[in-house]
């Protein structure tokens, strides 16, 4: 007895929404733990004008801004795909040609969205 | 969908409070990320007085605080959907699940107390 197997993973294709779902889950989780990242940065701009000096420095020159960028990031994709799915509960766009393309819009719109944030961390 | 969640919910009212409080949150957290860019996009680039100002403003003390408030109920019922989707079953799994649980719970309380200090400290 033969049963059709297919390990080939890049015979899988995943619809584009379920990729727009799971990376609104993971962009989720990366914030329980920038937010927090975020948000002692920003006590510490609050603290002084040295303080303040350091962190904008060290986002500008350091690893720092790399870890900004990727929750600002994460912060501008869920963002944009809760406003997708906040609208599809409402039955709005939930049609699969134009849930396929505002999964699209999602991706595109953070992707520069994502641009903009690191142009703006760097300048 | 929003239709189905109303009437798979009629038995346990916990899935609709989880459903409308997520949606509402998100709209609280979305509100405070477009008022942070637009302040940012207006003032440019804020010296220290200028972004403690803002930041120890009354109006921002009390959005700063609806958002911590937001943010923390937010990441909880988005945890704990995440934990219940991938960490199913009784036993050893359900253990696991009550601990994953506990320090996601601990780890937003802790957040809570610890941003509303920040928040008001600066008074």
């Amino acid at each position: 007895m033969t049963r059709p197997v297919n390990l080939d993973l890049t015979a899988f294709r995943f619809p584009i929404a379920a990729i727009v779902s799971i990376l609104h889950r993971i962009s989720g989780i990366v914030l329980i733990v920038g937010v927090g990242y975020l948000t002692y940065l920003l006590s510490l701009t609050l603290k002084s004008p040295e303080s303040f000096d350091w962190v904008f420095n060290a986002v500008r020159t350091t690893y720092h801004g790399v870890l900004v960028w990727i929750v600002l990031t994460a912060v501008a994709y869920h963002f944009f795909a809760g406003i997708r799915h906040i609208l599809l509960d409402f039955h709005i766009g939930d049609s699969l040609v134009v849930s396929r393309r505002s999964s699209w819009t999602v991706l595109v719109v953070s992707g520069i969205a994502s641009i903009g944030l690191g142009w703006w961390i760097v300048t | 969908m929003v239709d189905r969640y109303l009437s798979e919910s009629r038995g346990s009212k916990r899935g609709l409070i989880d459903f409308i409080v997520q949606r509402l949150t998100a709209i609280v957290i979305g509100i405070y990320v477009i008022h942070l860019v637009v302040i940012f996009a207006l003032n440019g680039d804020m010296d220290y007085a200028a972004w403690r100002s803002y930041f120890t403003s009354g109006y921002s003390l009390l959005l700063s605080s609806l958002t911590v408030l937001a943010i923390a109920l937010h990441a909880w019922i988005g945890m704990w959907t995440v934990g219940t989707d991938y960490i199913r079953g009784e036993g050893i799994a359900k253990t696991l699940r009550l601990t994953y649980q506990g320090l996601i719970g601990v780890a937003l309380v802790f957040f809570l107390i610890w941003s509303l200090g920040l928040i008001w400290g600066l008074l």
